[in-house]
């Protein structure tokens, strides 16, 4: 749903709306968030593989859209759920776009990129994590939202605990508890 | 071979986990044939989770968008002018960098070759492109790492051809050599320098950080990536592609509020260069990093005075430059080019470098005279890494 960016004071609003439980508010901000990273992440780069950079992407759709604006910390929270979500979303995306180039005319270019670099196929592990995300999300979405943060919109330990308002020594013990559930289902035959 | 979890056995296997985890490898069986039935399937969940544990390295420590980089062609091998790429020595918003040699048994040379990623969309970005090569070749200044040359590859990325530059960032430098206080402000004073340079070629760097300037083994110092850098008459639009993504924790107030780049940015930046040369640390480090924190300190929160800042970090160990050096003139100085108002910093950064001479030489700075500019306002701390929160008296300069 491509638009102009909204002014700051409306998605202060929204975020406001959000914070209240408003679904509607929600939704509309994911898809502001949504269309701002892309539009971020389009603007960066382009060509043969897209470069984005964690962090910077997210700091800086917050940027362009708060332009400085004060938020209270719940709702600056909540801004990077979001913005977490729909990097999820852009990455899945891309990834299954890759997948699907691949398995097309231009295979024997595409293939190569992985197997010059050696680190495996970062696509299929990217579509991998969400399938797995998505299986955890039955059993523990709190672990799911703490992964969108650390993993997609890339912050820090600190930054999480912040965002989710509880302590490090949560952040941390949950984070290891994701992370080999997700490394379970991912290698090989999930036993879980 | 799938085990039917529910949240609450979920949750059961996770807090085992968690515990097993607590102990040595060889009290866990033991620990587990306490806690659970045997052969039952919470048992095996939170085996497989120890062993995920063990086996996962670092997976998902890496954000996802840098897989997305990794799925970009690498071209180390490729010929590209007379030059042939040998080694990728970085990866950044623009494109990657390549250290490449000379291909054509002419001579021998080693330069560095930055590839731009974004094709010239429209003939203008092109001319911009070029206009700005040209100009950023005039730049000949021995702390500035020569650009060469330039061109276009076969498939349409424009490139730059440099001076390929060893060594460690500025801050990492003096920190490791443990400089005294002289040799610190004279390293930076060459900084000031080649910066002050570009100015008078009506260039201005927009994005210097302890990474972008590089000290070789013999102490030489160098500014790297000019590249991004905008002549001061140049009319940029804020989403042109060739604008290369800003480091927030090096950014001046006005960039981040999106407005153009000024000499006076460069001055500000090198304020924050120059605080972390003095103290060891960076300049605004919000300990506690909430998202969007860190921007609003640096658009709301004035800076730390060095002194403060080093005499703190005295209890991590004795700093290299003792904070009673710093006190007085130099923060003074640091402060100035700090402003968060442009027209409140040095006009420029031969002003800058001024003052610093004089207080080498031991003669008063301009900045004294700036008593009446701005009280410093009372800052907020951030929490210290102890835990304790203090809010300093209002003080001024």
């Amino acid at each position: 749903m491509p638009e102009a960016p909204e002014a700051p004071g409306d998605v202060t609003q929204l975020l406001a709306a959000a914070r209240d439980g408003d679904r509607s508010a929600l939704s509309r901000l994911f898809d502001l968030v949504y269309h701002e990273l892309r539009r971020i992440a389009r603007g960066q780069r382009h060509e043969g593989g897209e470069t984005l950079r964690a962090t910077a992407l997210v700091h800086e759709a917050y940027l362009k859209m708060m332009q400085g604006a004060a938020l209270p910390p719940e709702d600056r929270g909540h801004f990077f759920s979001t913005a977490a979500r729909a990097m999820r979303q852009i990455l899945v995306d891309r990834a299954r776009r890759r997948n699907a180039q691949k398995r097309g005319a231009g295979a024997g270019i595409e293939l190569l990129d992985e197997e010059q670099l050696g680190t495996g196929a970062s696509a299929e592990e990217i579509l991998g994590v969400d399938r797995a995300l998505e299986r955890l999300e039955e059993l523990d979405p709190r672990l799911v939202h703490l992964v969108e943060l650390r993993f997609y919109a890339g912050l820090s330990v600190e930054e999480t605990a912040v965002a989710l308002a509880v302590s490090e020594r949560t952040v941390k013990r949950d984070w290891r508890r994701a992370r080999a559930f997700l490394f379970e289902q991912l290698s090989g035959g999930p036993t879980i | 071979m799938s085990i039917a979890l529910d949240p609450p056995r979920w949750r059961a296997a996770a807090e085992l986990f968690d515990e097993a985890l607590e102990l040595s490898a060889t009290e866990r069986p033991a620990f587990l044939d306490r806690v659970c039935a045997a052969g039952s399937e919470l048992r095996a969940a939170v085996e497989a989770l120890i062993a995920a544990d063990r086996n996962a390295a670092d997976f998902l420590e890496r954000p996802a968008v840098e897989h997305a980089e990794a799925m970009a062609v690498s071209r180390v091998g490729e010929r590209i002018g007379a030059f042939r790429l040998v080694r990728e020595i970085g990866r950044g918003g623009m494109g990657e960098v390549y250290r490449a040699e000379r291909d054509d048994g002419q001579f021998d040379q080693r330069v560095a070759i930055k590839l731009i990623q974004a094709r010239p969309a429209s003939e203008r970005l092109l001319r911009d492109f070029l206009r700005e090569r040209r100009i950023l070749a005039r730049l000949e200044h021995p702390h500035i790492a020569r650009l060469f040359d330039g061109g276009m590859t076969a498939d349409g990325h424009p490139y730059l051809i440099m001076e390929y530059v060893e060594g460690e960032a500025i801050t990492t430098w003096c920190e490791a050599k443990r400089l005294p206080l002289e040799d610190r402000l004279r390293l930076f004073l060459a900084v000031c320098e080649a910066v002050e340079a570009a100015h008078q070629a009506q260039v201005v760097h927009r994005d210097l950080k302890p990474s972008n300037i590089l000290v070789g083994g013999q102490g030489h110092v160098k500014l790297l990536d000019f590249g991004i850098a905008r002549t001061m008459d140049h009319e940029s639009t804020a989403s042109s592609t060739a604008l290369p993504r800003l480091t927030p924790l090096y950014a001046a107030p006005e960039q981040i509020r999106g407005e153009r780049a000024t000499a006076a940015t460069d001055v500000y930046t090198l304020g924050l260069l120059l605080h972390e040369i003095l103290t060891g640390v960076p300049a605004h480090r919000v300990q506690r990093a909430a998202p969007g924190e860190l921007v609003r300190a640096i658009l709301e929160d004035e800076p730390e005075p060095p002194s403060t800042v080093a005499a703190r970090q005295r209890e991590l160990g004795t700093p290299a430059v003792p904070p009673r050096r710093l006190r007085g003139d130099l923060d003074r100085i640091v402060l100035k080019a700090l402003q968060k108002e442009p027209a409140h910093r040095y006009p420029s950064v031969a002003a800058l470098a001024g003052d610093l001479r004089r207080h080498l030489d031991g003669l008063p700075v301009t900045a004294r005279a700036d008593r009446a500019a701005k009280p410093l306002r009372r800052w907020r701390l951030e929490a210290s890494s102890r835990g304790r929160r203090t809010v300093p008296a209002r003080s001024r300069l």
